[in-house]
């Protein structure tokens, strides 16, 4: 019934093509019953909150995401317990509107933006660390804790959760629970998201509460909201470590820094931190003086924990060169900032996050390399090593966004790229709304695994459409466009001389 | 697409697009962590400047108001990924909203007051003498003297009662330590900087000038300040202070650092106090003068620091910066109140600060917590700890 609901509202958008509001009389009355679950405070329709909730650091240009239809949230709720929630689910069923979960929306991808209007529901509010239990090592937490909260209590208890993204400084453990949390700090060591989290509680979308245990708890790390709003997790912690010791190594062949990432990864002592990235990337927050990639890989500073011989035999053998103690620390600070950095110099900053298998991380930089000769655009990236298998690359463009041929070429290549990293068994990192079209050859059997969760849990299709299991476009129809696009890219060059 | 002006004039139409929306200001800052909307947030007010430019959205009275809850703290400029001088950009803004008559009326009193008062509280010139009572004798022959260091009480100071003493502390220290000093009294007029945080950035100089060419006149070399703002305008608006004018411009714990470094300051063994320093915004993040307030605390025999979380540059906004406390003034006393129970879950028993607005907005919050707890100016810890007269020249006999 929903379903044929949001077919409607697809029909609709063809003729207009501009977001439909909702008829003022019942755009009235859902106000006020949400009002009357949360209170006149914390529930918004306003346009520029509405405006402000749909958004996220994907930073592209307004005209790119037009075809995403009601790209506009109804209305903001911010919810504070899980009764709150159950009424609202109410209300969205009533009125057959989407829920948008929505963390600290410091992911990217379109995770928490509508496509056919809806409530976004700001999780943020639910804050809580509900237990830290330093007998049995966990910590149980409302979703919208953030990580520097979460951080702060635990280090009362010389506990640490051990791993965190690279947007520590904004995002909340539910959103990253619900993206994934395969690559951050620390994972290499520590072990993923996953092996950290023991139990879930999860507002089914009729409303019903449910313990998440096991194996089913994967269904929900890379779930993007679409099966249920995660109220509750159980997370395992550790102690404090003493400290931390950084080393940073430039490289002037591509490869040779590629298998020294591979070496570094494969030790027995696990870095906490690995991230290569190459000079373009570099020179927007700790610039090189000399080589053109640079390795920075970070351990706990205790001798059982430090590969210091095997770290002189690596980059002995593969001609890396230690950029001393001043620039490494200065590294592993910026850790949190390194990818954002470029962002001040450019417009759009377009980027694509793929997760590829570390002995596959050669094959893509090169490809990526070649276009940033042959197609002229530029490019830039980084990697972070996730776990000691695979890795999160993220390769950019800096790219004005007013230059829509440019812009639209990048992206194809980004594409490519896409389809070159499946091909080579890698996918894509985040998968939000632009790349579940990706979901059906990068992730088959995962596809088909969520499918049917999806009709376990919310059959009726309220939570967070057209993310992961939904697409509001085909892959076919994207593949042709951007083949267009990066041909006349090409073209423009000939025809320019 | 709309046109602004003032964002164009100022060089920041590029700077909604310029953020990365990774959203590390949203948590720093005070106006959202108190109203947990994201359009009171820095990327959310970007973001909807964004699609304003782009034609998507208009520039309302709305929007207005959300600019104008701000306390203009930096604090989301100092942690922003992307480097934006997200200070600047909101005070161009401020700028267009006025352009467009969208003042909030309470931001349109003060820039009224300014513009003919000479002062943010419609009061007047001979009202900045008041707070000399019972001390004219020493301080009426140093107004508009010839001497190498000017002591600019600003506004608040000023005009204030209860901050007359922070004032009168002042002086009482340059006294102390013979400092040649001169006052502007009844010709000083307001800094400027409430007219850039009003949206009137073009005469925020020309107020500057008006006091900066009688300290010129006066022969000045250093300038002492009791409010970190009037230094940052001085600064920002004047750039090339030091160069045109020779002028040094210092916060009050810098001065005061200064003269005991010269060894011109003694002090008596204070019965155990313990503070806690709250950095202002401005001296923390824009003057960075974080360890010399706390290096003046350390010298003071018998008083002891605790640092209350967090502190130095990631400081907490009082929540009365950039004309919030005018605008909103229920708002701005609850972000008083979160960053007062910083210092209250310290041992300290007194908040030592050198801002005149954080003296005020505290006073307000535990007004409206209930908590018990002295604050002061560090000219006031200072000046009530000197070593009296007499002792000291025994002292230095003995010596």
């Amino acid at each position: 019934m929903y379903r044929e609901a949001i077919e409607m509202a697809e029909m609709k958008q063809e003729t207009t093509n501009k977001p439909e509001p909702t008829p003022v009389t019942t755009e009235v009355s859902i106000l006020d019953k949400l009002k009357e679950i949360v209170g006149d405070e914390r529930v918004s329709d306003s346009e520029l909150e509405r405006v402000v909730y749909s958004g996220d650091p994907s930073s592209l240009p307004q005209y790119h995401y037009r075809w995403k239809g009601k790209y506009l949230a109804d209305y903001v709720v911010r919810v504070e317990n899980v009764n709150e929630i159950q009424e609202v689910l109410k209300v969205a069923h009533q009125h057959k509107l989407p829920i948008i979960p929505r963390g600290g929306a410091s992911s990217c991808m379109g995770s928490s933006s509508p496509t056919h209007g809806g409530i976004s529901l700001d999780m943020k509010t639910m804050d809580k660390v509900i237990e830290i239990n330093k007998k049995s090592m966990f910590v149980r937490v409302e979703p919208g804790v953030t990580f520097e909260r979460l951080g702060n209590e635990l280090e009362k208890e010389g506990l640490t959760l051990g791993i965190y993204p690279s947007s520590a400084k904004s995002a909340v453990i539910g959103g990253w629970i619900a993206c994934g949390g395969r690559g951050g700090i620390g994972t290499p060591f520590y072990g993923s998201l996953r092996e950290h989290t023991t139990s879930l509680s999860v507002m089914r979308s009729d409303g019903k509460l449910q313990t998440v245990e096991g194996n089913d708890i994967d269904l929900f790390l890379q779930s993007y909201g679409i099966l249920g709003i995660i109220v509750e997790a159980t997370l395992k912690v550790h102690e404090i470590p003493s400290g931390y010791k950084t080393f940073s190594y430039c490289f002037h062949d591509l490869e040779r820094l590629c298998i020294s990432m591979m070496e570094m990864a494969k030790l027995e002592k696990k870095p906490l931190y690995l991230n290569i990235a190459d000079s373009e990337l570099q020179k927007y927050s700790n610039p090189m003086e000399k080589g053109r990639y640079v390795l920075t890989v970070t351990y706990i500073d205790e001798p059982d924990f430090l590969p210091l011989s095997e770290l002189e035999s690596i980059t002995g053998n593969y001609d890396g060169t230690y950029l001393g103690d001043e620039f490494s620390e200065k590294d592993w600070d910026l850790r949190y900032d390194v990818e954002f950095n470029p962002k001040e110099h450019t417009e759009t900053l377009m980027f694509q996050e793929f997760w590829m298998p570390i002995d596959k991380v050669y094959e893509m930089l090169s490809s990526y390399e070649s276009y940033r000769e042959s197609h002229k655009i530029p490019a830039l990236w980084f990697g972070m090593l996730g776990t000691p298998e695979e890795m999160r690359l993220e390769l950019m463009a800096m790219i004005d966004a007013e230059h829509y041929l440019k812009f639209i070429a990048s992206k194809g290549i980004l594409h490519k790229m896409m389809k070159k990293a499946i091909k080579l068994g890698g996918g894509p990192y985040t998968i939000g709304l632009q790349n579940s079209i990706y979901m059906s050859r990068a992730y088959p059997d995962r596809l088909s695994r969520m499918k049917e969760a999806k009709a376990k849990w919310d059959p009726e299709g309220v939570m967070n459409p057209d993310k992961v299991t939904d697409c509001m476009t085909s892959f076919r129809r994207i593949d042709f466009l951007f083949l267009l696009a990066t041909a006349f890219r090409r073209l423009s060059r000939y025809v320019g001389k | 697409m709309t046109k602004m002006d003032f964002l164009e004039r100022y060089a920041q139409e590029n700077e909604p697009y310029v953020c990365a929306s990774c959203g590390n200001c949203t948590l720093v800052c005070p106006v959202f962590r108190s109203l947990k909307w994201e359009s009171y947030g820095p990327r959310g007010k970007l973001h909807i400047m964004k699609s304003i430019i782009e034609g998507d959205g208009e520039f309302g009275q709305d929007f207005a108001n959300k600019i104008f809850l701000c306390t203009l703290c930096e604090h989301c400029t100092s942690v922003c990924t992307t480097g934006i001088s997200l200070d600047r950009f909101w005070e161009v803004t401020r700028a267009e909203a006025r352009q467009r008559g969208l003042l909030p009326r309470p931001a349109q009193f003060v820039l009224d007051s300014l513009e003919s008062r000479g002062d943010i509280m419609w009061m007047g010139s001979a009202d900045r003498l008041l707070w000399m009572e019972g001390i004219e004798e020493i301080v009426t022959d140093r107004i508009l003297k010839h001497a190498d260091v000017a002591y600019f009480l600003g506004c608040n100071v000023s005009l204030k009662s209860q901050l007359h003493d922070v004032a009168r502390s002042m002086i009482k220290i340059m006294e102390y330590a013979g400092v040649d000093y001169t006052l502007l009294g009844e010709k000083e007029v307001c800094c400027g900087a409430p007219l850039g945080w009003a949206g009137k950035l073009e005469g925020i100089n020309e107020m500057a000038e008006r006091n900066l060419e009688l300290i010129r006149s006066l022969g000045v070399k250093t300038v002492v300040f009791s409010c970190p703002s009037c230094i940052q305008t001085w600064s920002e608006y004047k750039r090339h202070l030091k160069e045109e004018n020779d002028l040094e411009l210092l916060t009050a714990s810098q001065f005061i650092s200064r003269l005991i470094r010269e060894g011109r300051l003694k002090f008596e063994e204070q019965p155990m106090v313990t503070v806690t320093y709250h950095d202002p915004c401005i001296s923390a993040r824009v003057l960075k003068a974080t360890e010399e307030p706390r290096e003046v605390i350390e010298d003071i025999p018998g008083v002891y620091n605790v640092e209350m979380m967090p502190s130095r540059k990631s400081t907490r906004c009082c929540g009365a910066h950039g004309l919030l406390d005018v605008v909103d003034p229920v708002l701005s006393s609850r972000i008083a109140e979160m960053r007062l129970r910083d210092a209250t879950v310290t041992p300290a028993t007194r908040i030592i600060t050198e801002c005149p607005r954080c003296i005020l907005a505290f006073d307000l919050a535990k007004f409206t917590t209930g908590y018990d707890i002295t604050v002061q100016d560090i000219t006031q810890i200072v000046a009530e700890s000197l070593l009296p007269k007499k002792e000291e020249d025994k002292k230095s006999a003995e010596g």
